[in-house]
């Protein structure tokens, strides 16, 4: 029965939410019923959740996922409920801050995984790259055996011979962003990795630092999704860019995606964790929030509905990619139970 | 009489399952160890001369004890490296930052045997998210005790060193008599002692002086 409340009223509240122009729903904190903290990554999902889930007013705050943790363990007496929307699972740390603090272990359920694709334009030849490629094609200096050397390639090819000669080219956002950091972990982080000479390295910022310093001219940073799409249409043959899936799938007509380390971004390969430039996100809530009928379960009722993380849901619009249903049900029927 | 042999032999069966979960295919520890040290030769001796005498050993044990298969399944472990995976013990101790820097063997009635890892390199942030997501492929894939121990002891390594004040410095599996494991924390600060904080004070002085005559 509440299912169907919750469905009409959120089929309702995106018809207005709509016809108000997407406007976020704000509140100052004495005044919010609800505070979410969610990630950049994220946040887009949780301001539809905010929108359509009945509860207001909500006072939504960008933190990194740690930070947001930490604020949901850390503010139990402060009187507001909340949620955290993150990207990293809750460390045994911050669980055990939670616990000190009378919290509890919070209740997490996943939602799925927000997915970045690398993308080229459809006319240039059709590349497959791997974290290693880029590495090598992307960063200021190589490894070479046990020391580093300027980095010389200017191709494609002049990093791996299978691939086209044509410049090597990345459109990404700016350093701070979350799409950024998932690509600097994945890609050149994870690329610098399967060599020795960066491996020596035992200080982890010294080691990332060379990881991720660009060779010049080799990036475009551009943060504006949509520019980010247009810089590609107007680059030279060669430029790859890095966008959310859903993104991507806008411009399928003249976009192609490329493979990562061998995997498309299918459902599959990423619930299997085998294509990486994608996070998990999880949801976390106070056991004594949930239980009680209030805005948090109105709140998560919504952000687990099909209508939110389902297969056709709006969470898939915006880019996120869906959990098996089973797993779906399974984590409906743990949380409500 | 049979009974209580058959009840020996689950025991046994059980230890040696402990045995070889306690950790790590012996083969990933001579992979570690040159990287660590460089010195492969001698390390893939001294595993081989440790599975040679695993089978002396065991050989000698199931020889009262029939009913166990005579070659242990750490034996060949020892004695023949293998291919590695990014899934396998070795790698993911590197990607933790450890490798192996000593082995600690004994000849006698009690064998010993016991491996040492120190820390080479920090865990990054994304070092971090990358062995969580091969943990968890490892537990989809890897079933049994051995995997289970192998994930139990990155996955302490990983929670232990989320403390800020301890740094992990070496982390001891043994294998022989029993295994187990240890992990040695010391503190990033060292608090100094009387002594040492006395004459600290004295050098803080003479260079308060100094640069007061400087003035």
């Amino acid at each position: 029965m509440r299912l169907s409340v919750s469905t009409l009223a959120s089929v309702m509240a995106i018809a207005v939410v709509g016809a108000a122009g997407g406007q976020l729903v704000a509140a100052h904190a004495e005044d919010a019923v609800l505070q979410v903290f969610a990630s950049p990554l994220v946040i887009d999902q949780a301001n539809t959740v905010n929108r359509v889930a009945g509860v207001s007013p909500i006072e939504t705050i960008e933190l990194n996922s740690i930070d947001a943790l930490q604020k949901l363990c850390g503010s139990a007496n402060d009187g507001i409920p909340s949620v955290a929307v993150v990207v990293t699972k809750i460390t045994a740390s911050i669980s055990d801050k939670c616990v000190s603090n009378g919290i509890g272990e919070l209740l997490e359920a996943s939602l799925g995984f927000r997915t970045l694709v690398l993308v080229q334009k459809a006319s240039d030849p059709a590349m497959s790259l791997s974290s290693r490629v880029l590495y090598k094609a992307l960063t200021h200096d190589v490894p070479d055996d046990e020391s580093f050397k300027p980095n010389m390639a200017n191709t494609w090819s002049d990093v791996d011979a299978s691939l086209p000669k044509l410049d090597i080219r990345l459109i990404v956002g700016s350093p701070g962003s979350a799409a950024r950091k998932v690509f600097e972990d994945e890609a050149m982080v994870g690329g610098c990795r399967q060599f020795d000479a960066v491996q020596s390295i035992f200080d982890a910022k010294a080691r990332v630092s060379t990881c991720t310093k660009f060779k010049e001219g080799a990036i475009l940073e551009v943060d504006s999704l949509d520019e980010r799409a247009a810089a590609l249409g107007a680059a030279a043959p060669g430029a790859v860019a890095v966008l959310p899936i859903n993104i991507a799938l806008k411009h399928k007509d003249w976009m192609r995606i490329i493979p990562f380390d061998g995997f498309l971004p299918t459902p599959e390969s990423i619930n299997a964790e085998d294509y990486v430039l994608s996070v998990p996100v999880y949801v976390y809530v106070r056991p004594e929030d949930l239980a009680k009928e209030g805005p948090v379960r109105l709140w998560m009722w919504e952000m687990l509905s099909e209508e939110a993380i389902g297969d056709k849901g709006y969470g898939k619009v915006g880019g996120l990619i869906e959990l098996p249903a089973a797993t779906r049900e399974w984590q409906r029927r743990s949380m409500f139970k | 009489m049979t009974r209580l042999l058959k009840k020996n032999n689950r025991v046994l069966t059980v230890f040696l399952a402990c045995c070889v979960a306690a950790a790590f295919t012996p083969a990933s520890a001579t992979a570690s160890a040159e990287q660590a040290t460089g010195t492969t030769s001698y390390m893939d001796q001294a595993m081989g001369t440790a599975g040679q005498y695993w089978t002396a050993v065991s050989d000698a044990v199931l020889s009262w004890l029939p009913g166990l298969p005579s070659a242990s399944v750490l034996t060949r472990h020892l004695e023949s490296p293998q291919e590695m995976s990014d899934m396998d013990f070795k790698n993911l101790m590197s990607l933790a930052g450890y490798s192996v820097k000593s082995v600690n063997m004994g000849v006698g009635i009690v064998p010993r045997f016991s491996l040492y890892f120190g820390q080479t390199r920090e865990m990054s942030d994304a070092d971090e998210i990358y062995l969580a997501r091969l943990l968890r492929k490892h537990e989809r894939s890897m079933g049994g005790p051995v995997a289970a121990s192998q994930r139990l002891i990155v996955r302490t390594i990983m929670q232990l060193q989320q403390f800020p004040d301890y740094n992990l410095a070496k982390v001891a599996v043994t294998m022989l008599p029993f295994p187990s494991v240890e992990f040695v924390a010391e503190p990033k600060h060292t608090v100094l002692g009387p002594d040492l904080s006395y004459i600290a004070q004295r050098i803080m002085d003479v260079n308060i002086k100094l640069e007061q005559m400087k003035r």
